[in-house]
């Protein structure tokens, strides 16, 4: 008699019925459903077998039956290590929470040259200093930072036009790095600049502080310039120049560029793609229409915008992928965060996709006078004239006073998915986020009716695509977990 | 159109989830749950909202029984997620 | 093959009195007399005897050599000759035997702490027994100290290590002490681990450079608890590994390639890059033809050639999620290409051999060749790479 025992021996999942996990389940197409479980791991089945499987129903010998059990949808008497190894990855997705604010927006003034009609905020550009951020406001700005508990810390410097003051910039990096010898944390800084007037001062400024660049990249010089007025029509030139420079003093990948996508650059966005190709990026950030500027639309202007936003992010989303096919490394970004939810373990910072909501917890702005919103949004809806999301003052209120206030809890409290409703039955809610301040903007309450929401539907057309494109390819899901472990 | 055999919580879900389509009222009598729907707007295929109501339907009532089934599980779960971050002072 | 224990010792009448003793070997003539009277004189040349050691050990044959009849002394088959300064050999006269613990010259020292073991895998290359082997972990504390501090790594293995308990942790704190710079790699299946206060103990020792290598077979816990034949394996070695990195251990996950489990190697690639991602460093090996593995040979071999994608899958799984990953004992010539970067010559010198096609080969120096085991299993696809023409 062999001393061996039979792989029958040990697998009870025959004799027993299975015990199912927490999961959810949308139509993905016709007959195909996607189910997903808490920390959004997913497979895809046809309707009779989600049935089966929600019904007790599904025999152990189906091959859907292990990879359910692989992926933590069912257990059965082989094992009962499932709920500690899912305890595990919900208490991963949910860790990052705990070092609360790592990003600190300060708007170092509202003076710009340039007058881009989708920018809610810039001032004329003239040399009077009442929009500038005085050094009395950063001090108390940079106290309220350091009360963050995050190991790491982020200071990005907005505007306007940020290098137009020079000496706030010079003084928030001395400051900051001085308390930052007490403290340790892992401390960083961004300027958002449109380069167009920077100097040697500045690039020497950024060279010796670590300062990291990111810029605005619209498309080719056409599109970039329609977008991006300035004096000289010449704006795209001078971020070309002012990127090459800017990498050429700092290194190569302390410089980013961001996209603002606006009507004209919806039928451009391979032009655009290319754009940033030629200038030897990684990668693109395809970002959705922003809603806030424009007045608040219909519900069918949103929806048709909607609609071919969501093709030009395709379009140009397989451009990539085919990009990638033939050997170019580039990521798409937006892409890149939700997969990160999607296939890996780990949570993204982004703060549009975080739930509970990111505001405040992912990002703080520190406005030139003094106050304090709860996300870069929240600053250009006050601009439109809604103070809904200032949540205080740098000079009048302490960070308790500000962190604690129903301006912020309200919202993150209402918008939370897991109990909102559409989200707390959605399959896809381990991959989305709360965005209190969009659906404030465009339907008047944090929460926002989720079908008749722009973020919804965008946001379901992007995981629906991106479950469909690692579904029909196997080479796209190698691409794609690439992406996702990349950023 | 009568629903029979669907709870009511399946129905407002289906309703919530189609809103965008369609509008839809209630009405209980005895135990038959009845709803009304209402297209809402011109360009609404009427015939296509309410074939879609009614798979809506099913894919909740489905949804609900999973989610009682499986309750206890998410308890479990969030409960030995949160017991292990040490925010909590033991 | 290098032979590192042998029963046809021949010792005089000196050893026979003097009784069994772990002892480290020194050629040098001008060893310092404090340390000569703690070690063995080795021998290979007609030289005069030094004095003031307290063993002689030469190579038999070799009549030339007069050992000092009042010392005690060994003569070793002729096939030791590669035994060389600051080894460490145990030798017991009363039965002629020598077992070499420990050679300086090479990166492969392994210790096997018990062949006991709570597994008993297909593919076993140890097969456990149940036998009381407790004097080996007194062997090897006694052994521990002189060994040479400038080793870069030994090993423990079984049979299961951690059966041990307390004293395996009292072994895990010697090689602290008597090796600071030396790294501790620990084969366990991590079953033991699953333990409230096991991890911790270990991790209590604070060793400077430690990895615990645990087998784990597959992403489905009856497929794993068939290869191991262990009911409840695939649950306890899950909690070990889950316990050992809460207290900060490093642990690598090994995985065997073999027929049962091939197939799912993908899958078991997104399962580690899922629920253990914090790992330290998976090793994908080829099997090794020895002990139970030759009883099941039928179910078990698969050629290489058969799993080329699975492999290339799963590599590609784990190493886009950032896990560090090796492929161990596999031929470079039935490996994709361009898997050829995580390979490793990681067959033990001492049962590692190449084959006489192998000569044309441009990647024999590269390769880890093949077991001494291998018998006639070998695959189809074994053929030199002839390098290209400049």
């Amino acid at each position: 008699m062999s001393r061996f025992r039979e792989p029958e021996y040990y697998d009870a999942s025959a004799e027993a019925l299975y015990t199912m996990l927490p999961w959810r389940f949308a139509r993905l197409r016709d007959d195909t459903y996607v189910l997903t479980n808490m920390v959004g791991e997913y497979l895809t089945l046809p309707r009779s077998e989600l049935e089966s499987f929600a019904t007790g129903a599904l025999p152990a010998g189906h091959p859907a039956y292990n990879e359910l059990k692989s992926r933590h949808f069912l257990f059965d008497d082989d094992t009962n290590v499932a709920i500690d190894l899912l305890a595990l990855k919900t208490r991963t997705k949910l860790a990052p929470l705990a070092n609360f604010t790592g990003l600190h927006i300060f708007v170092a003034t509202l003076r710009c040259e340039h007058s881009c009609p989708y920018c809610q905020v810039s001032r004329a550009n003239d040399d009077r200093t009442e929009f500038d951020m005085s050094e009395a406001t950063a001090r108390m700005a940079l106290d309220l930072v350091f009360k963050s508990p995050s190991p790491a810390i982020k200071i990005e410097f907005q505007g306007g036009e940020p290098l137009l003051n020079l000496p706030l910039l010079r003084f928030v990096v001395s400051e900051a790095k001085k308390r930052n010898d007490a403290e340790g944390r892992d401390l960083a800084f961004v300027i958002a600049t449109n380069l167009a007037m920077l100097t040697e001062e500045h690039l020497e400024f950024a060279r010796e502080h670590d300062i990291l660049i990111s810029t605005s990249l619209d498309g080719p010089a056409d599109l970039h310039n329609r977008n991006r007025p300035r004096p000289g029509q010449d704006s795209h030139q001078r971020a070309i120049d002012g990127i090459k420079r800017a990498r050429a003093a700092l290194g190569f990948h302390r410089v980013g560029a961001l996209m603002t996508t606006t009507s004209a650059s919806l039928t451009r966005v391979k032009d655009i793609i290319d754009e940033y190709v030629r200038m030897d990026f990684g990668g693109i950030f395809l970002r959705p229409l922003s809603p806030y500027g424009f007045a608040i639309k219909t519900k069918f202007y949103q929806s048709y915008d909607q609609r071919r936003w969501l093709e030009f992010y395709f379009e140009g989303l397989d451009y990539i992928i085919e990009l990638n096919r033939r050997g170019l490394d580039f990521i798409e970004h937006y892409a890149a965060m939700v997969l990160k939810k999607m296939l890996t373990p780990l949570q993204t910072s982004y703060v549009d996709l975080m739930t509970p909501a990111g505001i405040g917890i992912g990002a703080l702005v520190y406005n030139y006078d003094g106050t304090v919103y709860a996300s870069d949004e929240s600053r250009m809806l006050a601009e439109m004239g809604d103070q809904t999301f200032a949540l205080g003052n740098v000079h009048k209120n302490s960070y308790e006073e500000i962190i604690l206030s129903d301006k912020l809890l309200d919202p993150i409290e209402q918008s939370f998915a897991a109990s909102s409703p559409g989200c707390a039955w959605c399959a896809f809610e381990p991959y989305c986020g709360s965005d209190p301040v969009f659906h404030h903007a465009t339907q008047g309450d944090f929460l926002g009716k989720k079908p008749l929401s722009a973020f919804c539907t965008r946001n379901m057309a992007v995981f629906r695509g991106l479950i469909e494109r690692m579904e029909a390819d196997e080479e796209v899901c190698a691409i794609f977990e690439r992406w996702a472990n990349l950023i | 159109m009568p629903v029979n055999g669907f709870s009511l919580e399946a129905a407002k879900r289906a309703a919530y989830d189609l809103m965008g389509s369609l509008d839809v009222s209630f009405t209980l009598n005895d135990q038959t749950l009845c709803c009304e729907l209402r297209p809402t707007g011109p360009d609404v295929d009427a015939a296509a909202a309410e074939r879609e109501f009614r798979r809506s339907l099913l894919d909740h009532e489905l949804r609900l029984s999973t989610e009682q089934r499986t309750e206890p599980m998410r308890s479990a779960i969030l409960g030995l997620a949160f017991s292990k971050t040490g925010l909590q002072r033991e | 093959m290098i032979p590192l224990r042998a029963r046809s010792v021949i010792f005089n009448e000196a050893a026979v009195a003097a009784g069994p003793r772990i002892i480290r070997l020194s050629t040098n003539t001008e060893r310092p007399s404090p340390l000569r009277s703690n070690e063995a004189f080795f021998a290979r040349f007609r030289d005069p005897w030094p004095d003031g050691f307290s063993w002689y050990v030469a190579l038999a044959g070799d009549s030339a050599i007069e050992m000092p009849p009042e010392i005690p002394g060994a003569a070793l088959p002729a096939e030791f000759a590669y035994l060389g300064d600051g080894d460490v050999i145990s030798l017991e006269p009363s039965a002629g035997i020598v077992r070499v613990l420990f050679r300086k010259s090479s990166s492969y020292n392994h210790f096997l702490l018990t062949e006991r073991c709570n597994n008993s895998c297909l593919m076993c290359s140890q097969p456990p027994r149940a036998v009381q082997d407790g004097w080996i972990v007194d062997e090897i504390l006694e052994a521990l100290p002189l060994i040479d501090r400038s080793a870069a790594e030994i090993g423990f293995t079984g049979g299961e290590p951690t059966l041990l308990g307390d004293r395996f942790i009292e072994l895990v704190r010697a090689t602290e002490s008597y090796l600071p710079n030396t790294a501790l790699h620990i084969l366990s299946n991590g079953r033991s681990f699953a333990k409230d206060g096991f991890a911790a103990l270990l991790a209590a020792v604070r060793h400077h450079d430690l990895m615990i290598g645990i087998p784990l077979y597959s992403d489905l816990p009856h497929e794993h608890d068939y290869v191991v034949q262990a009911d409840g394996a695939f649950d306890e070695t899950i909690r070990g590994i889950l316990n050992l990195k809460q207290h900060h251990v490093r642990v690598e996950l090994r995985v065997v390639l073999q027929r049962p489990t091939t197939k799912r190697l993908p899958d078991l690639a997104r399962f580690i890059a899922r629920n253990l991602l914090f790992v330290d460093h998976v090793a994908l090996m080829a099997l090794e033809i020895t002990g139970f593995a030759k009883a099941n040979l039928d179910r078990l071999w698969i050629d290489p050639m058969e799993y080329g994608r699975e492999l290339q899958s799963a590599v590609g799984v784990l190493s886009r999620a950032g896990i560090r990953t090796s492929i161990y004992n596999s031929q470079l010539c039935v490996l994709p290409k361009d898997l050829h970067h995580f390979a490793r010559r990681s067959i033990s010198d001492w049962k590692q051999q190449y084959l006489p096609v192998c000569d044309q080969c441009s990647a024999r120096e590269r390769c880890a060749g093949f077991f001494e085991t291998s018998g006639t299993k070998i695959s189809q696809g074994i053929a030199p790479i002839i390098a290209e023409a400049a």
